[in-house]
């Protein structure tokens, strides 16, 4: 029975694979994200430069104005930032490309944490590891401070949106107030100001 | 709050694992690649049910977000053009740059912890702003920093 249950699921495993790669472009997502799924660190903020590279300047799947709303509504959706795959999936191939982008950029980290579970005991050498990848989310910080700068040169052009980007800041940064309570507010107050 | 909640369920609700399970699945669940809350629910889901478990778990854990996301991804594409929401989306693209400065000073809260993660952090905005550096490359040099840094300091 136990055998018979493990050939099924090797079988669905098979199929979802030969469906992942049945045209080209989920092909190319999948083969992204699982790319991107490797370096997701903490709440998920670490993607954010490598959709920009990835997604929006080398594949076009998303335009760089799609690029902004998408990390805007990351934020009125709960769970991580992960969930920027599901959109981006969605945009470029529909359901299928959501469900594919999301399963992909869940699947490096699920498989490494599956293997750990089972013999972490024996990994000793937790130290250095924490070492490597300390050094990985201190970089992205970095990169996330130069997406922030080219995206603020795009994007605040007027008074308007310098005032509007000013109020938000100060809402997130200064008085800790939950990025979806600040999108919700800056959408209404963009009705009146544009 | 995510990790909280599960805590809350699984350890102290239901509890179905055990305190120290929970422990040791958050632990690895920080130091590994991958989301923290969707790896320790992983790691919690094959805890209780092997691999179809950290599968169930996941899916489900995922599933919320997933359908929330694809309705607002249906209103978005089906309303862009409409001159209102055109103008909340003119309104987003520049609250986004706050998003993103407060998403780097929240890890940057939690990491920066010595001088070393600064100098990375500075070294990489560097790297990518005006050198246009391979992120994946800028990603595995960094890793390699902080290894050389901590290696460094544990001589001395």
């Amino acid at each position: 029975m136990k055998k018979r249950l493990k050939f099924l699921i090797y079988i669905f495993i098979a199929a979802v694979i030969a469906l992942g790669i049945s045209t080209p472009l989920l092909a190319k997502l999948n083969f992204a994200f699982l790319k991107i799924g490797a370096i997701v660190f903490g709440n998920g903020y670490t993607v954010i430069p490598f959709i920009q590279k990835e997604i929006v300047e080398s594949y076009k799947w998303l335009t760089p104005e799609q690029f902004a709303v998408a990390i805007a509504l990351c934020q009125v959706t709960p769970g991580p930032v992960i969930i920027l795959a599901t959109l981006v999936g969605f945009i470029a191939a529909g359901v299928l490309g959501a469900l594919f982008a999301t399963i992909s950029i869940l699947l490096p980290s699920a498989i490494l944490i599956i293997i750990l579970a089972k013999q972490h005991k024996r990994v000793k050498n937790l130290k250095s590891l924490q070492a490597f990848f300390g050094g990985v989310v201190a970089s992205v910080i970095g990169m996330l401070a130069a997406i922030a700068l080219s995206f603020g040169k795009a994007n605040l052009v007027d008074f308007k949106t310098g005032a509007l980007f000013a109020g938000a800041l100060v809402g997130l940064v200064y008085l800790d107030i939950e990025p979806i309570y600040i999108v919700l507010a800056s959408c209404i107050v963009s009705l009146f100001i544009f | 709050m995510a990790i909280a909640h599960i805590e809350e369920e699984l350890v102290g609700k239901k509890g179905v694992v055990p305190k120290s399970e929970f422990k040791e699945g958050l632990a690895l669940a920080q130091i590994m690649p991958g989301s923290t809350s969707t790896s320790l629910v992983a790691y919690l889901g094959y805890h209780l049910g092997g691999l179809a478990g950290a599968v169930v778990a996941i899916s489900a854990f995922m599933l919320p977000a997933f359908i929330i996301m694809i309705l607002l991804a249906l209103g978005y594409l089906h309303f862009q053009n409409v001159s209102f929401v055109s103008s909340i989306l003119k309104g987003l693209n520049a609250v986004v740059v706050a998003l993103i400065i407060d998403a780097l000073a929240s890890l940057a809260k939690s990491t920066i912890k010595k001088k070393r993660e600064g100098v990375i952090a500075l070294l990489a905005f560097i790297a990518l702003y005006f050198l246009k550096a391979d992120l994946f490359l800028l990603i595995f040099l960094s890793g390699l920093l902080g290894l050389v840094f901590y290696v460094l300091e544990e001589r001395g």
